[in-house]
């Protein structure tokens, strides 16, 4: 029990996607202005990368190692997750047509978003077990939801801010963001 | 070889087939044309046309709930477009332009008192009626050019200017103005009078001194009757009006003034006169000279431009042109 | 008795030495008075008087118009010269009656009132509705609605209102020491009509010498002298109930009635007991006239309707430059810039303030130092409303109960930044109110 919770805690915090492994950095920055479109935006990657590293971990168990192609899985991934992304396009459209105007093109872009591949990468050369993996895809999309969440409650307070010409738009979110890194290095030494 | 070949091909299939059943399954219907139309719209979402932004006035016009010349701040070029993209007819639309009928910058006003406090001037008019002399007048803080989404509005010497050429009638200022001195006038009424005060002449001296002090000369002197003066301030019928400019050569406070500059020239085709001497009796000004069997001629120092002739001329011998 | 703290409020300086130790004296009858149709909270009234129609003191010269509405009274014997427009103490125009003054005969009272408490209280209602009395702590809010609370809100808590928290002023503090046998009085009658339990009489502590009046002066009866603390806002309704009997009034519009309370102020008890018992309307009240502006402030018992002009000169003009010419106190007061506006029902003083006390602000972005939050009597974030006025941001605002503001100006005092904060709050209110309006008729 304790081993998944490292795990976990490990990957949503200490070695968070965002902040320290600079990550999936186009959506956090691009959806980050409301806290309403960060939530569906999160909740939407964490969909895609627990499924997608599920799969990814049972093609590579059963396909690419027996039949030795794992040079493959680069392609089979970004396969897999382009599909699963196209599903969620098309749920979160019948769903919430809001959201889905409110995403507009970081929604298709989260099948380039870097923590997807990143996370159905890194469990293969890990070698998590299932469980192992479903744990570690579901800390890493908690992490970026974190991120995502923090970040556009200090965004949505900056736009009441006066904040000097130069710095106005995306110069202050980056200084932001990079302050944001700084504190979560706090976290660095919980686990190891 | 083969493995790769085939766990491509089986994953790719699979795959394909799932989100084919997907679609299906999830399938919702989207008029292709709204992205076209969406497209078409200036997107400033001003919400000039009634509705909450672009996309909802597209979707409306879709749904036969909008008229096609809704966008007002598009004007005529989208109103094509759409139409276009509709296949359906599309009705001549008036260019609107904003004019914010006071002249009272710093220079010609007096003030009551100092004002203290926020730059707005829907605040401002609560503050004992607002700081100006004049209880009608632009209170210069920037309300309107705060809410104009195409920044046609500057404010200079605490008065308001509206620049016509940038102005699409969208009509937010003319709301957000506290003191509703701000109109919507068709963009070819290029004179007007640039007072709202309803106080009589004396106390309008004293406040301003380019107010309009109701003396009735722009009235008395137009000849199309497109002047007049009510509650003490004078008026222009947009429709009447020719723009002939005599008014403003006859205000004595200098209130009636061109939103921009037009001068008119009317030019008599001398192969196509008849020598009727219509235009003659009916030119207002007598700019128009000529005798029986001769083509008739303008006299350009005395004609205004008011196209009085264009109009009555039976042969179309007549044109109007702008000249500098 | 054990008395509870409102949250926030602020301590400045109440500048009551200028005018507490002086007695009220009785202006002279003006030549002229402008009494506006609209002295009160809700519809203006109607006048019944035209041009030319001589009236005396103390007929009605308007009558109101629905319930929450107030009769005028004239407040002199003369003629109505003009009905029309004439300047207001929000520095616009407003309907006024003007009436020339050609007796200064004092009013006659009704001496057939004696046995007023035998009478049963729904009686004595219209006597407070006919005399046209309204607020006179300057709400003006129109005190026979007040005292017709619905039968579902039975009232425990009868406040007397003598806290004049307000600086300056000393209006309130004089009428105790000089008549509280009429305001006894008065309250009395409130009691018979409302049918409260428990009375308070409410008096800010720096006010010593009014506490002992009083007190001797209700003597065994069973109406509670409270010394309440020095703080601004004490006197506000809401406040001042907080601390008598710890309740607090719902947020969102509630009123003083849901908790079973009624305030009513001193000036208003006395006028009152001139009602009930002299059948005396609404034509007079006392003004202070104070500030280190003016060459001899006082306290005066006013007819309504006077010019503030005639005041000053009454009192000797601006000693200094003028700085402002506040009507009522130095936080919730209105500037003037026309001396010709007329002394109403709501008007409890007149200040004036030298060049030199005013102070010319130029407002900076908030600082979120959080001394307005710490200030706010009624438990509201003030630097968010600015804020979210500034960006116009009017339905967040909304959300931050932008409507609970009373507007008392403890925030605005204590910013460092200066940022005109009440005006701030009063402008989302009246875009709030507008874009509402602008929904209901969509």
């Amino acid at each position: 029990m304790g081993h998944y919770f490292y795990i976990l805690i490990g990957v949503l915090l200490v070695h968070n996607f965002v902040f320290s492994q600079f990550l999936g950095i186009c959506p956090f920055l691009g959806v980050s202005r409301r806290i309403e479109t960060s939530i569906g935006m999160g909740m939407s990657v964490i969909f895609v990368v627990v499924l997608s590293s599920i799969a990814a971990f049972l093609i590579n168990r059963w396909i690419l190692v027996p039949y030795h192609i794992e040079y493959l899985k680069t392609v089979i991934f970004i396969l897999v997750i382009a599909a699963l992304v196209q599903l969620v396009e098309m749920i979160i459209q019948k769903t919430s047509p809001v959201l889905y105007q409110a995403l507009g093109i970081y929604l298709p872009l989260i099948t380039t978003n870097c923590i997807v591949l990143g996370v159905a990468v890194l469990i293969t050369q890990k070698g998590f077990t299932l469980l192992e993996t479903t744990v570690y895809s579901f800390g890493a999309a908690g992490g970026f939801l974190l991120a995502l969440v923090l970040f556009s409650g200090i965004r949505e307070r900056l736009e009441l801010s006066d904040i000097p010409w130069a710095f106005r738009g995306i110069a202050i979110a980056l200084v932001t963001a990079g302050i944001l890194s700084l504190s979560f290095m706090g976290f660095s030494g919980l686990v190891k | 070889m083969l493995p790769e070949v085939i766990s491509l091909a089986g994953i790719g299939l699979m795959a394909s087939v799932g989100l084919g059943i997907a679609a299906k399954k999830l399938a919702i219907k989207e008029d292709p044309r709204l992205e076209k139309i969406l497209e078409v719209l200036p997107g400033a979402n001003c919400g000039a046309c009634g509705y909450a932004g672009c996309s909802a006035f597209a979707r409306a016009v879709l749904g036969d709930e909008a008229p096609i010349n809704g966008c007002v701040a598009g004007g005529e070029s989208t109103t094509r477009r759409v139409a276009e993209l509709l296949g359906k007819k599309v009705e001549k639309t008036i260019r609107m332009v904003a004019v914010v009928a006071c002249r009272g910058s710093k220079g010609y006003t007096r003030q009551r008192f100092v004002y203290q406090g926020i730059d707005n001037c829907r605040a401002a008019v609560n503050v004992g009626g607002g700081s100006k002399a004049c209880a009608f007048g632009c209170l210069g803080l920037g309300s309107c050019q705060r809410v104009c989404p195409f920044g046609a509005i500057t404010i200079e010497d605490d008065l308001a200017r509206i620049d016509p050429e940038i102005c699409v009638g969208c009509g937010l200022c003319v709301e957000e103005c506290p003191r509703n001195i701000i109109h919507l006038v068709p963009a070819s009424a290029s004179i007007h009078v640039h007072c709202s005060s309803q106080d009589i002449g004396r106390w309008v001296r004293d406040f301003c001194d380019v107010g309009c002090i109701g003396c009735k000369q722009c009235e008395k002197v137009c000849p199309f009757e497109a002047v007049k003066v009510r509650d003490n301030v004078a008026e222009i019928d947009s429709e009447k009006c020719r723009q002939c400019g005599l008014c403003l050569q006859v205000c004595p406070q200098g209130t009636i003034q061109y939103i921009y500059p037009v001068k008119r020239m009317a030019t008599i085709k001398e192969n196509a006169c008849v020598s009727c001497g219509r235009c003659q009796m009916v030119c207002p000004f007598e700019a128009i000279r000529g005798e029986k069997k001769r083509p008739y001629t303008v006299i350009e120092e005395r004609c205004r431009g008011c196209g009085l002739c264009v109009d009555v001329c039976k042969v179309e011998a007549i044109v109007l042109r702008e000249v500098d | 008795m054990l008395l509870h703290r409102f949250p926030g409020g602020i301590h400045p300086n109440d500048e009551k030495g200028l005018t507490a130790h002086l007695p009220i004296e009785d202006a002279p009858v003006p030549e002229r008075v402008f009494l506006p149709l609209s002295q009160h909270i809700g519809a203006p009234a109607e006048p019944v008087v035209k041009v030319g129609d001589e009236v005396r003191i103390g007929d009605k010269v308007a009558e109101a118009r629905g319930f929450v509405s107030a009769n005028v009274h004239s407040s002199v014997t003369g003629v109505v010269r003009a009905i029309g427009p004439y300047p207001n103490a929000m520095g616009r125009l407003s309907p006024a009656i003007e009436i020339e003054t050609t007796n200064d005969s004092p009013f006659q009272p009704d001496k057939n009132r004696e046995d007023v408490l035998s009478l049963p209280p729904q009686t004595l209602i219209p006597f407070i509705r006919e005399a046209g009395i309204v607020g006179m702590g300057g709400a003006t809010f129109p005190t026979h609605v007040k005292l017709s609370p619905p039968e579902d809100k039975p009232i425990r808590s009868l406040i007397i209102n003598g806290v004049e928290c307000e600086p300056y002023l000393t209006a309130d503090h004089r009428l105790m020491l000089e008549h509280p046998a009429e305001i006894l009085e008065g309250i009395i009658y409130i009691r018979h009509i409302l049918r409260a339990r428990v009375i308070y009489l409410a008096i800010e502590a720096n006010k010593p010498d009014a506490i002992r009046v009083m007190k001797e002066m209700v003597g065994e009866r069973r109406i509670n002298v409270v010394s309440v603390p020095k703080r601004y806002p004490q006197g506000a309704e809401k406040q001042l109930i907080k601390t008598l009997i710890n309740k607090k009034v719902p947020a969102g519009g509630g009123l003083p009635m849901d908790v079973g309370a009624v305030v009513q102020n001193v000036g208003t008890s006395f006028a009152i007991y001139e009602a009930i018992r002299w059948g005396k309307p609404l034509i007079e009240r006392v003004v202070t006239v104070t500030g280190r502006g003016v060459q001899t402030p006082k306290n005066l018992r006013v007819r309504l309707g006077t010019p503030v002009k005639d005041i000053l000169e009454l009192c000797g003009g601006w000693k200094t430059t003028p700085g402002k010419l506040i009507l009522g106190g130095p936080m919730m007061g209105v500037s003037q810039y026309d001396e010709r506006v007329p002394v109403t029902k709501g008007t409890s003083g007149i200040l004036l303030m030298p060049r030199e006390e005013v102070g010319e602000y130029h407002p900076h972005t908030c600082v979120r130092c959080g001394h307005c939050v710490t200030v706010c009597p009624m438990g509201l974030l003030p630097n968010f409303l600015g804020i979210f006025s500034e960006h116009a941001r009017f339905e967040d605002a909304e959300r931050y109960h932008l409507l609970d503001c009373i507007e008392c100006g403890s925030c605005t005092y204590i910013c460092p930044a200066k940022r005109p904060l009440v005006q701030m709050i009063r402008y989302a209110k009246g875009e709030v109110l507008r874009r509402k309006k602008k929904a209901a008729k969509k």
